[in-house]
């Protein structure tokens, strides 16, 4: 499943092996990932250490939980205290849909302030 | 569709420091934070109108600070949109604006939805607030 999982969330964020294999190594020191690593990985020959997989998950944006397979949600819940408005219809409850849609927009607000900085 | 009230609302929002983005969200034409973010779903919103309805709630709601949390009740919830609607309705669409456009013959919810350039169903609303409100007088025959 990780390997599959990373296949799929590197190609939706238009990295080739080699452009995440440059991007993980400038931006964690002591990286020294290879594209012929990260292919291993996609296609379940090698086990990438924990440690790789968090730094890989913080680079493509996910939880670890994803990567590995354990979760379908890809990125981590808003916070409980996030305080935030809908437009449309005030539902009973929030389903997973709602959830998801809260902690895209939490993300890519939280993306824009760091490149606006 | 009027254009010019369209960019009026996005000028507006940019002058009270709204960063407004495009997010492909699953359940939402649109969802804004008190920091000052507004994330649309252009793939959601139907019409020119319904764009101009969304920017004037959103409006509404950072003009009030009317907020939740994904733990909110469904009432307190309620309760924070409810606030940005009735804003808006008295900031832009305030009863005696309503009452000349249907003075001067415009007395079908969609008539007005048109003159207006929104929804349909917001004028709806707007018209049952006002009226439960005893702030739009309707003759019998003018009953929407």
């Amino acid at each position: 499943m990780f390997g599959q999982r990373l296949k799929e969330t590197r190609k939706a964020h238009h990295y080739t092996l080699e452009s995440l294999a440059e991007a993980y190594n400038a931006r964690f020191a002591g990286g020294g990932l290879s594209k012929g690593t990260l292919s291993k990985y996609e296609n379940e020959k090698q086990e990438p250490l924990s440690s790789v997989v968090g730094n890989l998950a913080e680079l493509l944006g996910v939880t670890t939980d994803y990567l590995l397979g354990r979760t379908d949600h890809s990125l981590p819940p808003a916070p409980d205290n996030q305080l935030f408005a809908a437009y449309g219809d005030v539902k009973e409850a929030l389903d997973d849909a709602d959830l998801d849609d809260i902690a895209l927009f939490m993300r890519m607000k939280a993306l824009r302030k760091q490149q606006k900085l | 569709m009027d254009t010019a009230a369209l960019r009026a609302c996005y000028a507006r929002l940019e002058a009270m420091g709204v960063d407004v983005f495009t997010c492909p969200m699953q359940n939402h034409k649109a969802l804004c934070s008190p920091d000052g973010a507004l994330a649309l779903n252009p793939a959601a919103i139907e019409s020119g109108a319904e764009e101009q309805a969304i920017l004037l709630h959103e409006e509404g709601h950072f003009a009030t600070g009317a907020f939740y949390t994904v733990q909110s009740p469904y009432t307190i919830r309620q309760k924070q949109e409810n606030i940005a609607n009735r804003y808006i309705y008295k900031r832009y669409f305030p009863p005696q604006r309503l009452q000349s456009a249907m003075a001067a013959g415009l007395r079908e919810p969609w008539q007005l939805a048109e003159y207006f350039d929104l929804p349909e169903a917001m004028i709806r609303e707007m018209l049952d607030y006002y009226q439960a409100q005893g702030l739009l007088e309707l003759c019998p025959e003018e009953e929407l």
